[in-house]
């Protein structure tokens, strides 16, 4: 998935210079939007592929400020968005740093990958916390434009990711402290430790 | 602002003869007015057993609960009532009988404190807070999965309590039916400044609430107090500072 397409999906709905390109795009991917770098830079290889044009605007001279950049669809920008549109879409492998950890880590490391868990879990229900936020903003009913419905989808899909992501780092403390618990002798010295008896570590908020 | 409803490290186990079950393990947790606060956790979390504690109806084994600023494992005067009053509790399973019309049901809670025609006139306004004034009149068997949770919201809500307690209540509902649900309880949270704390089946229905929590092993991960924007969506209720 590449910034190009988004940038030059935006374009051709209207032309517009970079700083209200990376903007629109903020405000239409949420937190998988790309940075203003990323906007510039697919600009600049849209503009050498001549899908987009570049032009100085002219509004600039009366008020006074350093012309701006507006970038427009070329017909060969508008065909290059289509095909890929109406392109397969290719479904992208999720990698997370905690799973390589997981298979990484060594028995004893385990106390520490399972605050790790809680941590994450607990980023997991800031996300939910902010995208609740989002939702009790966003408009509601039959007046939403596509690409306020379009956001609303968005939305769903990082939280049902979200969820899983949670239930599954839920599944894999208790597994670890199964482990731990037939692997690791009890303060008596005879009988493991149930799962419940392992310490808790404690989260710390953030500051 | 002081919370409604305060849990502070509250725990709490069962025993199935020698085995304990931890249930809830140092939970703390705030409600305030006008705030709703969902708490997810898979089947057989403990989520039950969190509303149940924070409600007065299960004592904590440890940690304290308290309602307003008083605490409600130390038994004294005047507290059943105000736990009857001031909570409301959604009760999914609805009347004993299938054959009761819903407004009977929804004026239950009010019979013996005030008079028939009164409770019936409160059951009719609660029916209407909720959207479905039109059920009023029909039997329970006759009513919908979605009509049957509204009716029960009516029915927790008729004694204009100031913490609503709902374990579940979009279950069984599809996701529009849910939205409707989650939108009438943020309705009267935040104009009626209605405190509530509820339970979730599955994680899309937290959004509408103000803060979130993930439940699981008796341990509950909770979201920060909302940020500047939430504070202006709290709205202070001092008429809600009330004392035995």
């Amino acid at each position: 998935m590449a910034s190009k397409h988004a940038v030059l999906g935006l374009v051709i709905e209207r032309p517009d210079y970079g700083y209200g390109l990376h903007k629109r795009l903020s405000q239409r991917c949420g937190p998988w939007a790309w940075s203003r770098t990323a906007v510039y830079a697919a600009l600049e290889e849209l503009s050498s592929a001549k899908l987009v044009s570049a032009d100085e605007s002219d509004t600039s001279h009366s008020s006074g400020r350093q012309a701006r950049t507006i970038y427009s669809a070329t017909p060969g920008g508008v065909a290059f968005f289509d095909e890929w549109i109406f392109g397969p879409s290719a479904l992208e492998a999720p990698r997370q740093e905690l799973e390589l950890k997981l298979v990484m880590a060594r028995p004893h490391e385990l106390p520490r990958l399972i605050e790790m868990s809680l941590l994450q879990e607990q980023d997991c229900v800031e996300r939910l916390a902010a995208l609740a936020r989002e939702a009790r903003r966003a408009v509601t009913g039959a007046q939403r434009s596509w690409s306020e419905v379009a956001a609303r989808l968005v939305r769903d899909t990082e939280v049902k990711q979200l969820r899983l992501r949670v239930e599954w780092l839920q599944e894999a403390r208790t597994t670890m402290k199964l482990f731990l618990s037939q692997h690791t002798s009890g303060p008596d010295g005879r009988r493991p430790t149930a799962p419940h008896e392992l310490a808790r570590p404690r989260i710390v908020p953030p500051e | 602002m002081s919370p409604l409803l305060s849990l502070s490290h509250t725990s709490k186990s069962y025993w199935r003869g020698p085995n304990e079950t931890v249930v809830l393990a140092d939970v703390s947790l705030d409600v305030r007015a006008g705030e709703i606060v969902a708490i997810w956790g898979r089947r057989g979390a403990g989520k039950t057993t969190l509303l149940k504690v924070a409600a007065g109806l299960e004592a904590p084994d440890r940690g304290i609960v308290s309602f307003e600023g008083h605490d409600l494992s130390a038994p004294r005067p005047g507290l059943a009532y105000l736990l009857s009053t001031s909570i409301g509790w959604v009760q999914r399973s609805g009347p004993l009988s299938e054959g009761m019309l819903a407004i009977e049901y929804v004026a239950l809670p009010l019979l013996g404190r005030a008079s028939r025609r009164e409770a019936l006139r409160r059951a009719s306004a609660a029916l209407a807070q909720v959207g479905v004034r039109d059920c009023a009149q029909r039997r329970w068997s006759a009513l919908t999965d979605s009509e049957r949770t509204l009716v029960c919201i009516a029915h927790a809500l008729v004694r204009e309590p100031r913490l609503l307690i709902a374990d579940d209540p979009t279950a069984n509902l599809d996701i529009l039916q849910r939205e409707e649900v989650i939108g009438l309880l943020a309705a009267a949270a935040e104009q009626d400044g209605l405190g509530v704390l509820m339970t979730v089946p599955d994680m899309p229905e937290m959004l509408g609430a103000h803060r979130i929590g993930s439940l699981s092993e008796g341990g509950l991960i909770l979201s920060q107090d909302g940020q500047e924007e939430d504070e202006e969506n709290v709205i202070d209720f001092p008429g809600h500072q009330r004392s035995l």
